[in-house]
């Protein structure tokens, strides 16, 4: 082998370790075409995310409501167990009373009907009001018949029906609040209390001992917040005159219905309902919108802010959505949900010319505030740098969806809620479409470009505005709000101009308390 | 559809890579434009040595430059930009390598009729085309080797690391590499020397 050749990998190193070879054109074709398939997916991918994160966010927005509402319940259990054994204390003197007279009833085993029925009102004052007819001042008899007294064994039967009660300082009216028929006589009763000399504890003993089982159902039943009890039958020999029974102590509405025999009793609590911190209002919003311009030093020079500030003008635009909101405490609430927002441009007929895009192929260029595109009419194939063309009307029009979190204060005035919020949204570009009529002869031919080169695919807007809240009923208002929208960052980078957008719109929606 | 090349020495092709990469990192498809037209034909040229003809060379570049793009993020300004580029481009052409079914090196070498000549002569009297094709018409198994060993200055350690041969097969794929080469020299000159 020849000597100078033993250093063949230096020859072919400084042969060709700075070698430049120009590819072809259609090689930067093939990478854009990739990189528009990689940011299709890219896309795809982050909506798939978005959908992922939206459903987890409503998922863990369902929990926390179910979780809020059981909280609220376990609370409003709590208070009105508080108000129960304050009642019974209320209630243990007079009962202490009814202890000793009965007593006394039954050592002297009196005949005597006046005495009788004076005993019972005090009974029917203490022990039965207090537990299943506690109530205020919508006491209704209907009816009302005087029992026959006269008859021993009468039998009176109490259908006490109860619908969400939360009041549940019927801890002994849970006695009765079993979809099982309890039949006590009013002796049982009675002799449970002769025991003790604490009736309340005689009550609680009764509960306890004897209808446990009953007293696990009911509380059941409470938890469950719809509890029907029916038939409580007093099989009384001593007799009740609901007529003149004093008024119930607590304050919970009682119907009592008189049907021969047979008093029907219905309770109804008068506690608020608490409800959930949580409201959410889908709401639509017609915008007036506008841009903010500001020359960008780019190298096309040719327009600037102000000429397109003149030649656009900004067509009608919206934002619609659902947003949810979450009450911190009286006055402050946060709020947060999604919206979908469109800005719709329209540019003034212009002349555009031709010149090299991204991939130095020469097209005919438009320029917008959002960004610029390239259109080349089929029968302008091959324009050279610097051809001109007439092009009618533009249509420009941008779709962002919009992720808004914000603050809330409010207060209350009658059936208004009046308030103010001030927060940022993070905007996701989805679309943003040129449309544009180009002349072709004697006809025209509108070309379209899919993808305005220039837009950012975030910006981030701020927002503030006041809001009236009107209320329908319970659960639902209607809700009007004016709100200012302005962009903190423009849309566009290396565009001919920055964009800010603003607008002012104003919302009307529905809200509903959950 | 007419097409026209862009000129990089236009002064929109002359502004701070760091601001450049900012803007492709931001997706911006004139950046990203800018950008592949500063660079490709350096890399081409790179592309070239480790395919077989243009069109290899092209597939290995167009994949090399997506890469590029994906994972511009990446690039930590702490040395040459152009040798960050230059890296993916090997190693699209390794993977590009190593994607293919192995195809078997035949060596035949021709020993006879060798003159004495210098380097100088050499790239006096060949072109640099001449020498590329030279480099295209091995094997892949030896032309692979040769680049990284040539070019990358990479080591038979970690060649054999990258393209999964032994050590041994490196060293041995680079002498064979070399004595075809040094032959299609040879011969190259001869002819021109008849001519």
């Amino acid at each position: 082998m020849d000597e100078n050749l033993h250093d063949i990998e230096d020859l072919f190193h400084s042969a060709l370790n700075e070698n430049e070879e120009s590819p072809s054109p259609k090689a930067w074709d093939e990478i854009d075409k990739r990189l528009d398939k990689e940011s299709v997916v890219s896309i795809k991918k982050k909506y798939t995310n978005l959908k992922r994160i939206t459903i987890l966010l409503l998922f863990l927005l369902g929990i926390s409501v179910y979780e809020m509402n059981r909280i609220n319940n376990r609370n409003s259990l709590t208070e009105n167990n508080k108000d129960a054994s304050e009642s019974q204390k209320k209630s243990a003197q007079p009962i202490e009373k009814i202890s000793r007279e009965s007593q006394r009833v039954i050592q002297g085993k009196s005949g005597d009907l006046e005495s009788l029925n004076n005993r019972n009102n005090v009974v029917r004052e203490n022990s039965l009001p207090a537990n299943s007819f506690n109530n205020s001042n919508q006491k209704k008899v209907q009816k009302g018949r005087t029992p026959d007294y006269n008859k021993s064994g009468n039998q009176t039967k109490y259908t006490v029906q109860k619908s969400q009660s939360k009041n549940t300082n019927q801890k002994n009216q849970t006695v009765f609040n079993s979809s099982k028929k309890v039949k006590l006589t009013s002796e049982t009763f009675l002799t449970s209390k002769i025991k003790n000399n604490d009736p309340a504890e005689d009550i609680s003993s009764f509960t306890e001992h004897k209808n446990k089982r009953e007293y696990q159902q009911i509380a059941y039943y409470k938890s469950q917040q719809n509890t029907r009890v029916e038939n409580m039958i007093l099989e009384s020999k001593e007799l009740v005159d609901l007529k003149n029974s004093p008024k119930p102590l607590l304050a919970t509405a009682t119907k009592v219905t008189d049907t021969g025999t047979r008093y029907v009793v219905q309770n109804k609590t008068n506690n608020k309902q608490r409800l959930s911190p949580f409201s959410i209002t889908p709401f639509f919003s017609p915008d007036v919108a506008w841009y903010h311009l500001q020359d960008e030093n780019t190298n096309n020079q040719s327009v600037n802010a102000a000429d397109i500030e003149r030649e656009e003008t900004h067509e009608f635009s919206s934002t619609s959505g659902v947003l949810a909101e979450y009450k911190i405490n009286k006055h402050w609430g946060l709020q947060s949900g999604i919206t979908l927002s469109n800005i719709n441009i329209v540019t003034e007929p212009e002349t555009i010319y031709a010149q090299p895009d991204n991939s130095g192929n020469v097209k005919y260029r438009i320029n917008t505030s959002s960004g610029y595109g390239y259109i080349l009419p089929s029968y302008s194939a091959n324009p050279a740098i610097g051809d001109s063309l007439y092009a009618f009307t533009s249509t420009h029009s941008l779709r962002y969806i919009g992720i808004p979190v914000s603050v809330s204060w409010s207060f209350v005035k009658n059936k208004f809620t009046i308030g103010a919020q001030a927060g940022v949204s993070a905007n996701f570009l989805t679309n943003a479409r040129l449309e544009t009529t180009v002349e072709k002869g004697f006809d025209n031919s509108v070309e379209t470009v899919n993808n305005i080169q220039g837009l950012k695919k975030v910006y981030l807007s701020g927002l503030a505005g006041l809001g009236v809240d009107f209320q329908l009923n319970k659960k639902l208002s209607l809700a009007f709000a004016p709100t200012m929208r302005f962009a903190l960052n423009s849309i566009n980078k290396n565009a001919t101009v920055k964009s800010f957008p603003m607008s002012f719109g104003s919302s009307v929606g529905l809200k509903i308390e959950l | 559809m007419a097409s026209t090349t862009i000129n990089l020495n236009q002064p929109e092709f002359l502004e701070q890579p760091k601001e450049l990469i900012q803007a492709c990192i931001s997706g911006d498809r004139y950046s990203q434009s800018k950008l592949y037209h500063q660079f490709a034909p350096k890399m081409f040229a790179v592309c070239m040595r480790y395919a077989k003809n243009r069109e290899e060379a092209e597939e290995v570049m167009q994949e090399g430059f997506v890469q590029v793009f994906k994972s511009l993020h990446n690039f930590k300004y702490a040395g040459s930009f152009e040798g960050w580029i230059r890296k993916i481009m090997v190693y699209c052409a390794i993977q590009h390598y190593r994607a293919k079914p192995k195809m078997y090196p035949v060596v035949d070498i021709d020993n006879t009729g060798r003159e004495p000549i210098c380097k100088e002569d050499i790239l006096a009297r060949m072109q640099k085309k001449e020498l590329l094709e030279m480099v295209q018409a091995l094997s892949p198994a030896y032309r692979m080797v040769f680049n990284l060993y040539v070019f990358e200055g990479m080591k038979h350690r970690e060649i054999a690391e990258q393209l999964g041969i032994s050590e041994g097969t490196s060293k041995s794929n680079f002498f064979d590499a070399k004595k075809i080469l040094q032959i299609a020299v040879t011969n190259s000159l001869k002819v021109a020397k008849t001519y």
